[in-house]
């Protein structure tokens, strides 16, 4: 995806708050800076009942009567990163309103004459990003257009050329002093010569949210995939994800795993398995521990890491314990996490399922079984939307056509990059979808402990947990449609080169889990759906 | 003629013809002379003489109660081991996956693996008429019996259940 259509996709994904306005931006008297400052402070400490009382006084003071019909305060604190922002703009003196219908009929000059702000023309919401829109806009403009093409251009659309001091090399700032700046920089967009254009939002930059688990600064994967950046948007609510595997330490203070888990356990036979619900008597094993660990480990609980997704829903299933067992038995697990009825259980499916298991070596024949299974996720998962299901490839330099599950047509075959951001020879081929941190990366393991490990099984379950931030925003994305955003975040890591976005060593390239949620919340929006303040984290 | 509730995108891209089934259940070559049980069955626990399979194998399935055999050394609980195409050794689960056309009544179902000495174990419900089958009563040829029943026109596909390696590689 090029920079234009991001920028554009960004852009139509974010919408106005309806009515709300800010406060003037003028130096304030000590009296009222104080007073602010104090909102802020309460807002804060989600002391929001005293925040409203507070900035409703404020208001009545900043604002002439009749301005305003209530503070926004209320409104905008249903999740720490909005309160974080509320707090900072009301340290900076300014506060939020629901304006009059006579005061937004004013021009932008008489509110600036009212306390009002003269530079910014609405509050816009994208995601949980309160960005407050100027009459500028940021532009990059095709360097070979002469000055006669820019001239042209921005008599076209109304524009003024207010130079790029201060910007980076490249950019410039245009004024729009008749035109709002967000739809103005869509307009100009259609321009070749315009690279991309965006509002010059002012916004809140807060220090961003850094889980203070104590070994957070182990797992440098999260900074690597831009993880840390997603989690301003969603750590992965409202989305289950179900890892397989041949067992979990379900007493490990850093999983919480949900009411889907479960196992089978062979019959007296071996032909066959049992389903047992829950996790009494569940195998114990390092390696699904792992697994579960890199999707959902628990954040702020003062212990290890972090989950790519910690705010996910988790489910465990454990099968083939000895690591001898039967693809009936995994087709049956896959199926089950579909849609758990067909074990007896009652619930809905999971949105996500990953699974890091195969044979020793690269090759390996799928069962006609499993193949039905994986079928079955696809077309019969979430209603019909299909159930992405993710799986490791080979460890090995090997071609991962040869294994008939990986390079399954619904399966997501996942390699393992290094935090240098290179391959690691894992699996390779026009089967691998891209490449996901798998080396030397802190994860949980058996007996309560963590550990650094290495595997394509630990990238497989980053990858399911960067689609689980992705679903968390439009959980109406398709397996299918999923998948497509996946590849377009990718980065193109690597020295060698990439033909028509692929290379047979990356994929895609290296997964970013903040493209893939910003492509996501875009698509969302193009799908027709309500702009609103996006999705909120509790 | 395709029944309506069948997902066409499954019979389009997942099954295989029944020539394709029936070659890949021809390349489940038995290793002659070479046997698994249960450890635990076994009466004698013994290796067979000669290895022909790798410590690697043998320890792998041993870690899992497995044991190979010479052939025929143990009056009971024996299986076939087979090695696939992929390289990897199998050994018989005693049992079959067997999807039959869509629109082929329970009853039908019942009397065609009553024919063929078999029993639904367990109904699959992620694919119209899939079911796990075994033996009736004696121990069975899974490999045998799953070419005959694909010969079957009313059979989309048998195969056997296979005992593998299936873990993190």
């Amino acid at each position: 995806m090029d920079k234009k259509t991001r920028a554009m996709m960004s852009l139509q994904a974010m919408g106005p708050l309806e009515g709300v306005l800010p406060t003037g931006a003028a130096p304030l008297g000590p009296g009222a800076r104080a007073e602010w400052s104090g909102i802020g402070d309460e807002i804060a400490r989600a002391d929001i009942a005293q925040a409203r009382d507070h900035s409703r006084s404020a208001l009545r003071s900043a604002l002439p009567h009749g301005a305003f019909e209530d503070s926004a305060v209320e409104m905008l604190s249903g999740s720490d990163q909005l309160r974080q922002q509320l707090a900072g703009f009301a340290g900076a003196g300014i506060g939020l309103f629901h304006a009059s219908r006579d005061y937004l009929r004013m021009s932008l000059d008489q509110r600036a004459t009212g306390g009002g702000s003269e530079a910014v023309t609405r509050v816009m919401i994208d995601g949980t990003r309160i960005l407050l829109e100027p009459r500028r806009i940021v532009v990059q403009i095709d360097p070979l257009l002469d000055r006669g093409g820019l001239a042209e251009i921005l008599d076209r659309y109304g524009l003024f050329d207010l130079g790029g001091a201060g910007m980076p090399p490249g950019l410039t700032r245009l004024a729009c002093p008749d035109h709002l700046a967000t739809e103005a920089a869509l307009a100009l967009m259609a321009e070749d010569a315009v690279t991309f254009a965006e509002p010059d939002f002012i916004e809140h930059i807060g220090a961003r949210h850094i889980p203070g688990d104590p070994d957070y600064a182990r797992q440098w994967h999260h900074a690597r995939i831009g993880a840390e950046a997603a989690w301003d948007i969603t750590t992965g609510e409202g989305v289950h994800v179900a890892v397989i595997d041949n067992g979990f330490d379900t007493a490990h203070q850093d999983l919480n795993l949900g009411p889907l888990s479960g196992w089978f356990r062979p019959t007296a036979d071996y032909a066959d398995t049992d389903f047992v619900p829950g996790t009494d008597g569940m195998p114990d094993r390092d390696h699904g521990t792992a697994c579960a660990g890199m999707i959902a480990a628990r954040q702020g609980n003062c212990f290890g890491g972090c989950g790519v997704a910690y705010g996910s829903d988790l489910s465990a299933l454990a099968c083939i314990a000895d690591q001898v067992g039967t693809q009936s038995t995994l087709a049956r697990a896959v199926a089950y996490a579909v849609r758990p009825s067909l074990e007896g259980a009652a619930g809905h499916g999971a949105d996500i399922v990953c699974c890091s298991l195969g044979p020793n070596g690269a090759v390996w024949r799928i069962r006609q079984v499993l193949a039905d299974a994986l079928g079955f996720a696809a077309t019969q998962g979430r209603d019909g939307r299909g159930t992405a299901v993710f799986w490791a490839s080979t460890n090995g330099n090997y071609p991962i056509s040869a294994d008939e599950v990986c390079s399954h047509a619904d399966v997501i075959a996942v390699g393992r990059s290094t935090m240098e951001d290179l391959d690691d020879s894992s699996g390779f081929g026009t089967e691998l979808e891209f490449l996901v941190p798998g080396v030397s990366v802190w994860l949980p393991t058996g007996r309560n402990g963590h550990a650094s490990i290495s595997g394509t099984s630990f990238a497989a379950p980053a990858a399911a947990a960067v689609g689980a931030l992705a679903l968390s925003c439009n959980p109406d994305l398709s397996a299918t449609a999923l998948r497509e955003t996946l590849r377009e975040s990718c980065e193109k890591i690597g020295p060698l080169p990439y033909s028509q976005g692929r290379n047979p060593r990356y994929g895609h390239g290296r997964l970013n889990a903040l493209n893939a949620v910003q492509g996501a919340r875009a698509a969302f929006a193009i799908a027709g759906n309500d702009h609103g303040a996006g999705h909120e984290n509790a | 003629m395709l029944p309506l509730q069948l997902p066409v995108t499954i019979m389009a891209q997942d099954m295989k013809t029944r020539e394709e089934m029936q070659l890949r259940l021809s390349e489940l070559q038995p290793i002659d002379g070479v046997a698994a049980i249960r450890a635990s069955d076994a009466t004698t626990p013994r290796k067979i003489e000669e290895p022909v399979l790798p410590d690697e194998v043998s320890d792998v399935f041993g870690a899992a109660g497995w044991q190979f055999i010479k052939a025929g050394s143990e009056p009971e609980g024996q299986r076939a081991v087979y090695r696939d195409a992929d390289g990897q050794v199998k050994i018989d689960g005693g049992a079959l996956n067997v999807r039959l056309q869509p629109d082929v009544e329970r009853a039908e179902i019942d009397g065609l693996l009553d024919r063929h000495g078999l029993v639904v174990r367990r109904e699959l419900g992620f694919a119209p008429n899939l079911f796990l089958v075994s033996s009736a009563g004696a121990s069975m040829d899974s490999v045998s019996l799953a070419q005959v029943l694909t010969s079957e026109s009313v059979v989309l596909y048998a195969e056997p259940v296979l005992i593998e390696k299936i873990g993190t590689p």
